[in-house]
């Protein structure tokens, strides 16, 4: 390494130089914030041995971490001439440089088995992932790995997961969208490891695609191929799994025969809380996000995205899209929304935007085909994930038009990666995620990302 | 004539004079002389003008008398020009020699009026003679003026000539009579002086005419022996040296002097300037003004009297008599200018056309064709390339040339060209177009015999009516270079998106070649049934098969019910058909309640469904053996008596339609799904149906046998159209979702576009497969539909159909889609629309399914 440096250094000695400052988030990587004259020659690698370069001299010998060097929010992917002559900027003024250690493709993966093709995640408690299956059971699994406990009771295979976000850690609650057409509402104890239904709603004439809960846990949202939207009432479930009777006098008791594996008796809701059509025949909702408490997103086969307001259930908003959307996200954190399509591209929405056709501000295409998740990192503003038919997972930074690295496990045996969520370090370091995903394999992946690796080696 | 032998017989005995004696008479005399013309001449200068050509011609009569005598003697040319000339010198010598006493002439004069005083019947000759000389002057002058052009008229004036000599006759007899002097006084004045003042005016007349007539009698004179151009010789043993016109001889009379007459002769004063005359054989005595010309000949002066710088004047409009102009408009300049000769009006031609540039001039080339044309070979045909260059315009043909006659058309061909008895058999028998030559050749011993040839004018008729009937413009053959040019103007591909551009994704799991493909109204499923006995559904999105059944053989075809309340899914195969309510939302799932409604059978149908048709039967699956197919959404099972090759649905879901071509005439039967009934509405087709089709929102129906399309009305029960295909096997139609335009392929690699209102023949034909075409379909929503062949190939059609009648569709090719493989021959076997998107969906023989998305 060094004799490259000195190499590299003597070359760099004839050329043209920059001044540069280095700066940064992290402080364990912080370095002297004076500014340095480096070569306009340096790419990303050499950039990252001055960083290394300059760390020596602090005292730290990891030398290995690469880094990635952002300019004005523009993360640096050629040379620094280069980059400086495509930004317009001076080459007399000193110039700032954000660094941060580089996302670095994800070194350990844990399978996990399923009958079946694996069709939804969430993992955004807890360290737990749920997972939904075309063998028409609901799963969770710990945070290694483990099969915690399986549920079933969906007459079909299931579409969509999500996590009820209640306070109770031993008690907690998550809600499944199946092709049969109804959405379950079920229980995970944690001590008793297992899974109960709680409540069937029952109203969609549609496949049943997308669900979401609120953020505060009140309403669950579901969108069905029959290009409806209904917004279920969290309260109306009981919360524990009662035994015999329900507690529910305003509902139609179900009847129990029609699950013949659930032996509980299970509430049937068939009355949702609001049903609003999708206007314009939209071809069947296939996402369902909320953003706030009182607006949610929907997307539909029409290639549209509309806004609805809860309050009234009105579209406030329709953004169009080229193609299709299979799946959307809203970032909490910068209030964008990554888009899912089938025309392989994934795209970044600002729905503040006053002007619909600029609300656009970026498109990732590297997929082969269609894409059919993507995910925001709960702990960033940049960083994001998208799953394709093609059979990899893509981690993004939205900005940068190329993935900051790809999984491709799947792609050389043609299965499609069909879901993929974030799941929490297991000892709730908020800002740590791994990415789990699931698709035709059959199989939950969780891409371990390296601290946690390192971690796990220790 | 005769006269003019008595005149010279009076003359002999008075002339030998010697010429100097003539001399001092002539001294004598010419005071007389001299003062005479002194008063003439200013007359003389004055008179010609105001004699007018009536004058002239009374004078002619007169004068013609003599001139036979005077002008004879001389016979050759030379002599004649030389006679005529000498009379103007004469005049001048008349005016002029007063001083000159000297002169030749003069002394002639005054001997000659000397003796006029003395002998006055010699005299009388003599003045005749003089008379002659004097108009012979007149001819002279005439001469000298008018140019000599006019001697040669002279001959077309020969009638006036013989009407002269008539007259001369006359005056003959007069002279006969003797009243010599009373004749010269009728015609002229008797006098010297007034004779001397009559010939001046003769000589300064320009009246032409009045030559003319003097100068035949001139003519006349030199004929007097006519016996032509015969050598004299001839008349040497003869007493007559010839013949005058009348045919009487005329006799010798000089030539048979014998020397004392001669010598006698030479006694006459004018011996001397006698000459002998041979052809008449008489002597002529040469005049004064004869002797003056031949005298300024000699001396190489002018014609005396002759002014060669003399001043013109018209003698046309001003008349010296006539005191009025005929009328007063001011002479023409044009009138000035010599009125073009041909000459000129090439001239002029050419120089316009130069100035206009028509013609191009080009000295160099033209002088080196000159000296081609010089060198004595020229080039036969240079002059039609020039002449095609030229042409501006529409550039005209020439005539085609006709054959030449060859040896057939000959009147004596050769023998092998000549028909024998069979040859001419078989050219009667032959068609008249068929025969080599319209004619049957003859021989003939020669061109004469040859007879008319009857179909001439009928021939150049033809000929004429064919040229002028065929226009033989050329016609510039305009090679384009950019052949896209011939192509017609359609909108690019570009514009035209959304439509299936390339293949998205698989849809694997069959294991033999899926015949057929039907996707759901809603667009979520998609349903196949192929040769591996297995009805299998597929979600799309996420391309899961989430249902499959195992029948007993091959599927021939699945069609999902177009209801979207309905989740029937019929499936044919064998001589099968199974309608399934497909569990995709689970097993144990409810389905709607319209499809149960529908499925349920209903109670009472079931004998008059066996009356309609004996050989369809229905059964409802139930019972235990059957769970499996129940658990499988099998609801229904309709027997056929063949095999079942397509299925098709009635919009509303209600009613479907099956074909089984294996049963001929019967092959469409049409089935009530709620009553559970069949019906076989055709009976007497001749040939068996291939494909079926409900309108999509009439009571109409087509129907397709292997050539043509029946439309019927399904209410009033008949037949609206026949729409020709002219496709040898139709293998499958589709109706526009507007219902006015229908789509077929056929196993001929044809695709025909048919619009209902235009006609009953395809709109257009696309022959773009090369292999049997499989199936065509339309969007349901979007303007845009497709073919599948067996040549692996998917094309992409944009079809857009107006609402404005008048507007004909547009039918632009935009994509091939290639990506299926092929297995024995097998490529693409059927083809469905999303619904909604502009997606399509392939399967063919290489057992996948593959969807290709915008």
């Amino acid at each position: 390494m060094e004799s490259e440096n000195k190499n590299n250094n003597k070359k760099n000695k004839e050329e043209s130089k920059v001044k540069v400052k280095f700066i940064t988030n992290d402080p364990n990587i912080r370095v002297t914030d004076t500014p340095i004259a480096v070569p306009v020659r340096l790419g990303r690698l050499g950039l990252s041995e001055v960083i290394h370069h300059l760390r020596e001299e602090d005292g730290d010998k990891d030398t290995s971490k690469p880094f990635d060097f952002l300019i004005n929010g523009k993360f640096i992917r050629t040379t620094l001439d280069k980059h400086i002559k495509n930004a317009n900027l001076s080459e007399e003024q000193i110039i700032t440089i954000e660094y941060l250690e580089a996302i670095t493709e994800p070194k350990r993966e844990k399978e996990c088995q399923h009958d079946d093709w694996v069709s939804c995640i969430d993992g955004s408690n807890f360290g737990l992932v749920v997972s939904g299956s075309y063998d028409l059971g609901v799963r969770v699994w710990g945070f290694d790995g483990e099969l915690i406990s399986t549920g079933t009771g969906h007459l079909a295979g299931v579409k969509s997961v999500s996590w009820i976000n209640d306070k109770d850690s031993e008690n907690l609650s998550f809600v499944s969208a199946s092709l049969d057409k109804t959405l379950r509402v079920w229980n995970f104890n944690r001590s008793q490891s297992e899974i109960k239904a709680l409540a069937c709603l029952k109203e969609h004439t549609g496949t049943i695609e997308s669900v979401d809960v609120s953020p505060d846990s009140s309403r669950i949202v579901s969108g069905s191929m029959d290009s409806t939207i209904k917004l279920w009432n969290i309260s109306e479930i009981p919360n524990q799994h009662a035994t015999g009777n329900t507690t529910t006098k305003k509902r139609r008791l179900g009847n129990g025969e029609k699950a013949p594996q659930q032996p509980e008796i299970i509430h049937n809701i068939t009355e949702s809380l609001a049903s609003v059509s999708v206007p314009n025949n939209c071809q069947g909702v296939t996402v369902v996000n909320w953003t706030t408490q009182f607006q949610m997103l929907s997307g539909s086969m029409d290639s549209k995205i509309r806004l609805w307001d809860i309050g009234s259930l009105v579209v406030n908003d329709t953004i169009s899209t080229p193609a299709p959307l299979t799946h959307l996200d809203y970032s909490i954190q910068s209030g964008l929304i990554i888009t899912a399509h089938k025309d392989k591209i994934v795209r970044v929405w600002d729905p503040r935007s006053s002007d619909a056709s600029k609300s656009q501000t970026q498109s990732l295409i590297s997929h082969k085909t269609w894409v059919t998740s993507v995910n925001w990192n709960p702990s960033s503003k940049y960083h994001c994930c998208s799953t394709s038919h093609d059979g990899t997972i893509k981690y993004w930074d939205i900005r940068t038009k190329i993935p900051l690295y790809t999984i491709d496990t799947l792609e050389k045996s043609k299965d499609k990666v069909l879901a993929s969520s974030f799941v929490s370090n297991r000892n709730n370091n908020i800002n740590d995620y791994s990415i789990v995903s699931g698709g035709s394999d059959s199989k939950l992946r969780i891409h371990y990302n390296d601290k946690q690796s390192i971690e796990q080696q220790e | 004539m005769n006269k003019g032998k008595v005149a010279t017989k009076k003359t002999v005995p008075t002339a030998a004079v010697p010429v100097e004696t003539k001399v001092v008479n002539n001294k004598k005399s010419t005071p007389i002389a001299v003062s005479e013309p002194k008063k003439s001449t200013p007359i003389a200068v004055s008179e010609p003008k105001k004699s007018t050509p009536i004058a002239v011609s009374e004078s002619k009569k007169s004068t013609s008398t003599p001139t036979t005598v005077s002008k004879s003697p001389v016979s050759t040319i030379t002599t004649q020009t030389l006679g005529k000339r000498t009379k103007f010198p004469v005049v001048r010598d008349e005016k002029e020699d007063d001083e000159e006493k000297l002169d030749f002439g003069n002394i002639d004069l005054n001997n000659y009026n000397s003796e006029d005083d003395e002998d006055y019947e010699s005299d009388g000759d003599d003045e005749e003679e003089d008379e002659e000389e004097e108009e012979g002057d007149i001819n002279g002058v005439q001469y000298s003026e008018s140019e000599e052009e006019e001697e040669e008229e002279e001959g077309g004036i020969n009638k006036a000539l013989l009407e002269a000599e008539d007259s001369l006759v006359e005056y003959q007899s007069e002279d006969d009579s003797g009243s010599i002097s009373s004749k010269s006084s009728s015609s002229n004045k008797k006098n010297n002086d007034e004779e001397e003042e009559v010939a001046p005016n003769k000589r300064w007349t320009n009246d032409p005419n009045q030559f003319y007539d003097s100068d035949d009698s001139s003519e006349d004179e030199s004929l007097v022996n006519r016996i032509g151009n015969v050598p004299l010789e001839w008349y040497d043993d003869y007493d007559h040296i010839g013949y005058d016109v009348d045919g009487n001889k005329i006799m010798k009379t000089e030539s048979m002097k014998d020397s004392i007459d001669k010598y006698l002769d030479q006694q006459d004063p004018n011996f001397w300037r006698t000459v002998y005359d041979k052809v008449n054989d008489k002597k002529v005595i040469l005049s004064d003004e004869d002797m003056a010309l031949l005298k300024s000949i000699q001396n190489k002066h002018f014609i005396p009297g002759y002014d060669p710088y003399a001043d013109w004047y018209d003698s046309g409009n001003n008349h010296p008599d006539s005191i009025h102009p005929m009328h007063n408009a001011p002479v023409p300049k044009s009138s000035f200018f010599p009125n073009g000769t041909d000459e000129e009006r090439e001239i002029r031609r050419l120089t316009k056309a130069i100035r206009m540039g028509w013609i191009k001039l080009n000295r160099k080339d033209r002088d080196g064709q000159n000296k081609q044309k010089k060198e004595g070979t020229f080039d036969l045909w240079a002059d039609e390339g020039e002449e095609k260059e030229k042409q501006k315009g529409i550039r005209r043909i020439s005539a085609p040339k006709q054959k030449l006659p060859g040896n057939v058309e000959s009147f004596n061909p050769p023998e092998e060209y000549l028909l024998n008895e069979n040859e001419l058999k078989a050219w009667h028998l032959m068609d008249p177009r068929e025969r080599p030559h319209n004619f049957i050749p003859q021989k003939y011993k020669s061109l004469r015999q040859l007879p008319i040839y009857n179909k001439l004018i009928k021939e150049r008729f033809e000929r004429c009516l064919d040229l002028y009937l065929c226009p033989r413009t050329t016609r510039v053959k305009q090679f384009t270079k950019d052949p896209t040019k011939f192509l017609p103007t359609l909108p690019k591909p570009q514009d035209l998106r959304p439509f299936p551009s390339h293949e998205e994704i698989q849809f694997l799991g069959h294991k033999a070649r899926v015949r057929s493909i039907s996707i759901s109204p809603n667009g979520q499923w998609l349903a196949s049934g192929s040769d591996d006995c297995t009805v299998k559904i597929w979600e799309v999105s996420s391309t899961r098969c989430v249902y499959s059944l195992e029948v007993e053989s091959e599927v021939q075809t699945v069609a999902w019910n177009p209801n979207p309340l309905y989740n029937i899914l019929g499936v044919g195969y064998s001589n099968k058909i199974i309608i399934i309510t497909p569990p995709l939302h689970g097993v144990q799932s409810e389905h709607s309640a319209e499809t149960e409604k529908i499925l349920t059978k209903p109670a009472t149908d079931s004998t008059t469904e066996q009356q309609q048709n004996k050989s369809v039967n229905w059964y409802q699956v139930t019972g235990a053996d059957k769970a499996v197919l129940l658990e499988k959404g099998v609801r229904i099972e309709i027997h056929h008596p063949f095999t079942v090759k397509n299925l098709t649905w009635h919009y509303k879901g209600d009613y479907f339609s099956t074909t089984s071509p294996e049963e001929g005439t019967r092959s469409v039967k049409i089935h009530h799904l709620s009553k559970r009934a069949t019906q076989s509405p055709f009976r007497k087709s001749k040939t068996p149906n291939q494909v079926t089709r409900f309108h999509p929102n009439k009571p109409i129906f087509f129907v397709a046998d292997q050539n043509i399309i029946r439309v019927y009305d399904l209410m009033k029960q008949e037949l609206i159209k026949k729409l020709i295909t002219g496709c040898r096997y139709i293998s499958s139609i589709d109706i526009h979702p507007l219902g006015d335009n229908v789509i077929m392929g056929g196993y001929d690699k044809k695709v025909c576009w048919f619009d209902l209102d235009l006609s009953v023949r395809p709109y257009k034909v696309l022959n773009y497969h090369k292999m049997a075409v499989r199936k065509v379909i339309y969007h349901p929503t979007l303007p845009l539909f497709a073919s599948c062949s067996d040549d692996l190939s998917i094309h992409v059609f944009h079809g857009m159909v107006y609402d404005d009648l008048l507007q004909n569709a547009l039918i632009v090719p935009l994509k091939i889609l290639k990506t299926h493989q092929s297995v024995n021959d097998l490529g693409v076997l059927d083809i469905a629309f999303h619904p909604k998107q502009p997606w399509i969906f392939s399967s063919g023989a290489d057992s996948t399914i593959r969807l290709y998305t915008n």
